[in-house]
């Protein structure tokens, strides 16, 4: 099945970023839609296929957008779409692939269209609330959860559903299977972003790039809720206009000294004991399992 | 003693309302405790609501204050100058007051200054209003009053008095220089915390406010800044311009603060037999503290309620609270977001401020004009509501719906972008908007639905993809290295673009179908225009955005009957585009609100720019659409089509007498 959403990606993208679409990626949403369809009836392999590269696709098209928000150079270790075809035709080719997805998404029936725009609105949403509370020290951790459940929970839990419609499986089940990818990407998103403060960083990302925008992580928001002198300090350090790339290593100390990166990981596990309990006892403890080792351990790779 | 109307409080909004009431008969006191003239701490801007306000007054022509055309936008560590759509009048509120009192008085509105209020007890027969003057007190009656007592003028009704979080508190002193005019706006903003360099929820400025007058302040807004910060941060600010701005300047007496109010609430603007406006009813600016423009036009409003259902008090708060909420809920909403959010919206400001695309100066125009675009537009869009003919009350009432669709969906994430989407236009006027074009093939073609759902999927869609052309490779940096612009431009396309799919697909039909064809075409269309560079290819992705616009509403609205409207709405798509290219090359904006400079720096034009060969393609393309009209309308409906195509061909008239 993964050559074939390999295939499917590679028709559904347009030329010129399927250089981009090709590179290796963990394609973990593809396999939650694949995971949650081995579930069920597994007859029509077809229209698991589509539902991971819808899901992919939408994936893919977040990046290009993301990479022109963040005017990043480098996206999978090559040189970002946005450097080698201009930003708005990142952008625009972004769109089409949005529009690709939505015509797939039609095919699989009305349900899956619904599903799948509402899901491609939020990720917009989360997107914009993540930019609108920009800079605020006095963002909550509930707050965070709920622009977290938009900006990346949307998408997990579209590939989960999609899977499990593929598969026929009941309203009820393809319910539960909705909550639990939603709850299991936003301890994806709150690994991610622990991922800034690890030791040994290989995430790839520049480090400090999301507070530098003010888009304060899990582990910075947890950090200043804390009433502690480091939280303090941290607090003082935000206010300012700007952070200067070499005083950044300085807040990285701090949240970890105020005890946010602790919290953030602590947060993860709590996450992801929550997701497993949306997987209800229509399903084997076998296939429950199963479904929740393969992504546990990419988000066990982030902390 | 009894009065029709006592208006409680002479300033801008209480002169407003005993002006109008008196011209329209009424017998009316306005009374103020203080004598006039008098001083009040101000920034001394009329805004355009306010200058359109005191134009409908008559007051135009004899206010003497100082004009500037431009912003000095102080961001940090960099100073971006940009014009201003139209010049700002200035008149310090001494003059402006004073002038304003005497209008009332002469529109036959009796005045009382130096009289206090002490008291309004509001009954079944009306209101008794005790007042105090010279030490002696006396109670009046009343029919209808109208509470006009500034930011803390509530209390005179609300004696608990509650404390607000949305208010803020403002500072400014008058100075006198020798220089040159000062013909600028300037504006400082972020402004930094001396005592640990943290940025405050505040802004600073010197404007114009006379030959040789200056007015230089700095409000704050929220609770994180009280009057004693305010206060600090002043005479540091006053230092920090003695080596700029002011190195000639000599202070004109003293510095006067104030108190701002933005905490208009649509439920708490008015209490039996008492209308509050103005600051009163808290609609001071959350965006900038500017209140003449809330004040005069609730002023006026109030009168108008008043006028409408007199001797009935809940008929008049009916008719009053509502015109309050159909015009300010969106823009407090959204203010109090922006204020509370100041770090971001200095640095959007910043990066933005001298942006000419559509998205961006619709940021600016929202941030300072409460009417939105429309109201602020120097072009506004031709008024196409006498050509509806007997469908007219129900066009109308499908764009309330329309537009109450596109609130309820975007207004929790990004409700500044319910404005744009609006487009709230002036009273008597409609707009050639998709939602519009929607409803009326669905209603021509003998559909009762006006389709307010698919008309919403297509105003998102449109105004999405022209938010995107904001996306640009050339910078515009922001001082802390992160191109704000190009962030706010991408959020707000894949916003709107993904709500207009996911409207689409609730409204069902063949919608969904025809929506995402169209924008596979227009983003294949536009990638392909970017990369070829050619001029065929740039034309077709300009024809596949006016189609959208126009062909592909009127489509949508015929649903089955589509054969009638097709070709007449590819004719009318190819006829407003070269309209809009008329307007372009006239220096004007184009009803999608971009510039000859943008749509040149964007390639949504082509190389012809001979307007006078515009207006007759422009004019042929009206004749080719005429001819396109289906034979098998009815007589009614192809007499509403044809009065459509005549607006338009007058608007190219009037762009022919320009050309002579």
């Amino acid at each position: 099945l993964n050559d074939a959403v390999t295939e499917g990606l590679r028709a559904a993208v347009p030329a010129v970023a399927r250089d981009a679409a090709a590179r290796p990626s963990k394609r973990l949403r593809a396999r939650l839609a694949l995971g949650a369809w081995a579930l069920g009836d597994n007859t029509r392999s077809e229209r698991a296929v589509a539902a991971a590269v819808i899901v992919e696709l939408l994936h893919l098209a977040s990046l290009f957008h993301d990479d022109v928000i963040d005017d990043a150079d480098t996206r999978r270790g090559v040189a970002a779409l946005q450097c080698t075809i201009g930003k708005e035709s990142a952008i625009v080719t972004g769109l089409t692939i949005v529009a690709t997805a939505y015509d797939m998404a039609r095919r699989l029936g009305e349900q899956a269209a619904w599903r799948m725009s509402s899901c491609a609105a939020m990720l917009a949403e989360g997107e914009i609330l993540d930019c609108d509370r920009a800079f605020d020290v006095d963002f909550g951790f509930e707050d965070y959860l709920a622009v977290a459940r938009k900006k990346t929970g949307a998408l997990f839990a579209l590939a989960c559903w999609l899977g499990a419609h593929a598969a026929n499986l009941s309203e009820l089940a393809c319910a539960s299977m909705y909550r639990f990818g939603e709850t299991l990407g936003i301890a994806y998103q709150v690994a991610d972003d622990c991922a800034d403060f690890r030791a040994d960083k290989t995430a790839g990302k520049p480090c400090g790039a999301d507070w530098a925008a003010g888009v304060y992580g899990a582990p910075i928001v947890l950090a200043l809720a804390r009433d502690t002198p480091q939280a303090h300090d941290l607090r003082r350090f935000l206010r300012r206009y700007s952070v200067a790339p070499d005083e950044l290593p300085v807040v990285g100390e701090l949240v970890v000294e105020a005890g946010g990166f602790t919290d953030a990981a602590g947060k993860v596990d709590e996450l992801i004991a929550l997701a497993a309990t949306n997987l209800g006892a229509e399903l084997g403890a076998r296939d429950r399992s199963g479904l929740l080792a393969g992504v546990s351990i990419d988000i066990g790779a982030l902390l | 003693v009894s009065y029709e109307v006592i208006v409680v409080g002479a300033g801008p909004a209480g002169c407003a309302a005993a002006y109008w009431l008196a011209r329209a008969g009424r017998s009316v006191l306005l009374v103020d405790r203080m004598s006039f003239p008098r001083d009040k701490p101000c920034g001394d801007g009329l805004t355009l609501v306010a200058a359109q306000c005191l134009e409908r007054m008559g007051l135009t022509d004899v206010l003497d204050g100082a004009w500037a055309a431009r912003v000095r936008y102080h961001g940090y560590n960099a100073t971006t100058i940009a014009p201003l759509n139209k010049p700002v009048q200035l008149v310090p509120r001494r003059v402006l007051d004073d002038t304003l009192l005497r209008h009332a008085r002469s529109a036959g509105s009796l005045v009382r200054t130096g009289c206090r209020v002490l008291d309004i007890v509001d009954g079944a027969q009306g209101c008794e209003v005790t007042v105090e003057s010279d030490g002696a007190a006396e109670t009046l009656h009343a029919g209808h009053v109208v509470l006009a007592a500034g930011a803390t003028g509530r209390r005179i009704i609300d004696h608990a008095g509650e404390h607000s979080a949305a208010h803020g508190f403002a500072i400014r002193q008058y100075f006198r220089h020798d220089r040159a005019d000062h013909d600028a706006l300037d504006v400082m903003m972020p402004v930094v915390a001396s005592h640990d360099g943290g940025i405050l929820p505040a802004y600073g400025w010197v404007f114009p406010a006379g030959p040789g007058l200056l007015n230089v302040g700095l409000g704050a807004y929220g609770d994180t800044c009280s009057p004693s910060i305010v206060r600090t941060r002043y005479i540091e600010f006053i230092g920090e311009l003695r080596d700029g701005l002011l190195a000639t300047a000599v202070p004109d007496g003293r510095s006067a603060g104030g108190q701002l109010r933005c905490d208009y609430d649509p439920t708490r603007s008015s209490t039996g037999r008492v209308l509050l406006v103005g600051d009163a009813a808290g609609l001071a600016s959350p965006f900038t503290g500017e209140g003449i423009g809330f004040a005069l036009e609730s002023g006026e409003l109030a009168a108008e309620a008043i006028q409408s259902g007199f001797g009935d008090p809940d008929a008049v708060r009916a008719v009053y609270d509502r015109a309050l909420r159909l015009r300010y809920v969106p823009y407090f909403e959204t203010g109090r977001q922006a204020a509370l959010r100041y770090q971001l919206t200095c640095r959007v400001l910043q990066s933005t401020v001298a942006d000419d695309s559509p998205l961006f100066r619709f940021v600016r125009d929202v941030t300072t004009s409460p009417g939105g675009p429309a109201a602020s537009a120097e072009d506004p869009e031709t008024n196409i509501a006498g050509a509806l003919g007997p469908l007219r009350p129900r066009l109308e009432l499908a764009v309330v719906a329309i537009n109450e669709v596109l609130c309820a969906t975007i207004r929790k994430e990004w409700p500044f972008l319910t404005r744009w989407l609006i487009r709230g236009a002036p009273q008597d006027t409609m707009v050639l908007r998709p939602g519009l074009l929607c409803a009326l093939a669905s209603l021509c073609t003998d559909h009762a639905d006006p389709l307010a759902l698919h008309g919403a999927a297509l105003e998102f869609g449109v105004l999405g993809a022209i938010a995107g052309l904001s996306v640009d490779d050339e910078p515009r940096p922001c001082p802390d290295g992160i191109d704000w612009a190009n962030k706010v431009a991408v959020m707000a396309s894949d916003f709107l673009l993904t709500q207009a799919l996911k409207t689409a697909t609730a409204a069902g039909g063949d919608t969904p179908t025809l929506f995402s064809e169209w924008l596979h075409r227009l983003s294949t269309d536009r990638v392909a225009a970017l990369e070829a560079g050619i001029d065929a290819e740039l034309d077709r992705f300009v024809a596949t955005l006016y189609e959208g616009a126009v062909a592909l509403p009127l489509r949508i609205g015929a649903a089955d009957a589509a054969g009638r409207v097709d070709e007449f709405g590819r004719r009318l798509a190819v006829a407003l585009r070269l309209v809009d290219d008329v307007r372009l090359h006239q220096g004007r904006r184009s009803r999608i609100g971009v510039t000859l400079d943008f749509a040149r720096r964007k390639r949504l034009v082509g190389s012809a720019n001979d307007p006078a060969a515009l207006i007759s393609c422009a004019s042929r393309a009206l004749d080719a659409a005429h001819a396109a009209l289906a034979p098998s309308w009815s007589d009614q409906h192809r007499e509403i089509f044809t009065a459509l195509l005549a607006v338009i061909r007058g608007e190219l008239t009037s762009a022919t007498g320009r050309e002579q």
